[in-house]
């Protein structure tokens, strides 16, 4: 019963224990690159989250349809888009890819900004850099 | 103790997580608001894993039905995602490279000026 429970929400299971990684790095690593990792990972939870929650049952996805084998298939894809087919949502993959390219700007600023802080202080440790006051 | 309290904290956040998540309907069920746009939860009677693709359709978003029947026929494109992202939210593709522009802009003036 309970493992029954537990393995048809499995992709759910995998995204609290992503996030819980991710924002353990966040909060508890002194590193700043360790951050930004943690940073990296939970944000991969929440995208593994959506999609997830999009899937349905005998639905294929959405990118099945593109494709040299599947363009010549032209009787199934019509009758896909007729409604007789489950498919899957196709919103929440395309605002993931919205969300993946604010999380490389993030990514990317916070960064640079490790680069600075490691020219000016010569290390990437918040409690030395904390104890050097400024 | 330093080390061990941050676990425990983050075990019990873990396991709240959790218990709330072992409620949500089951990966692939057509009553996930991922698939389904309004509540069905009067017709719950028949379990997920025994439906047929006739039953899973009935269950379909509008929104979404509307994009799997006529993104085809209105795009052009075959594949979904890329008629939603280049064509129907063209817009947001758009204001998204701003997003990436202004992100260089960023790290270009923290790090790219050149020392004397």
């Amino acid at each position: 019963m309970w493992i029954k429970m537990i393995l048809y929400r499995i992709d759910y299971i995998v995204t609290v224990i992503l996030f819980c990684i991710g924002l353990y790095a966040l909060i508890l690593k002194p590193n700043l690159i360790k951050k930004i990792i943690g940073i990296n990972i939970l944000e991969t939870s929440v995208y593994l989250f959506f999609i997830a929650s999009a899937d349905v049952r005998l639905g294929p996805a959405t990118c099945q349809w593109a494709g040299p084998s599947e363009i010549s298939n032209a009787a199934e894809v019509a009758h896909a888009a007729a409604g007789h087919v489950p498919l899957v949502n196709p919103i929440p993959s395309a605002l993931i890819l919205t969300a993946i390219v604010v999380s490389v700007s993030v990514t990317a600023i916070s960064l640079a900004l490790a680069i600075k802080i490691y020219e000016n202080y010569g290390t990437l440790d918040t409690r030395k850099i904390m104890r050097l006051k400024g | 103790m330093k080390k061990f309290v941050p676990a425990i904290l983050f075990t019990v956040f873990a396991f709240s997580m959790i218990v709330v998540i072992l409620r949500f309907a089951p990966i692939g069920d057509p009553h996930l608001p991922g698939y389904a746009g309004f509540d069905h939860s009067e017709n719950t009677e028949k379990e997920v894993w025994e439906m047929t693709k006739e039953e899973v359709v009935q269950y379909a978003d509008s929104v979404a039905l509307h994009y799997n029947r006529h993104s085809p026929g209105d795009t052009g494109a075959l594949d979904i995602i890329t008629a939603i992202i280049f064509d129907y939210r063209a817009y947001d593709t758009l204001i998204e490279a701003t997003v990436l522009f202004t992100a260089m802009i960023g790290v270009l003036s923290i790090i790219g000026t050149k020392k004397n």
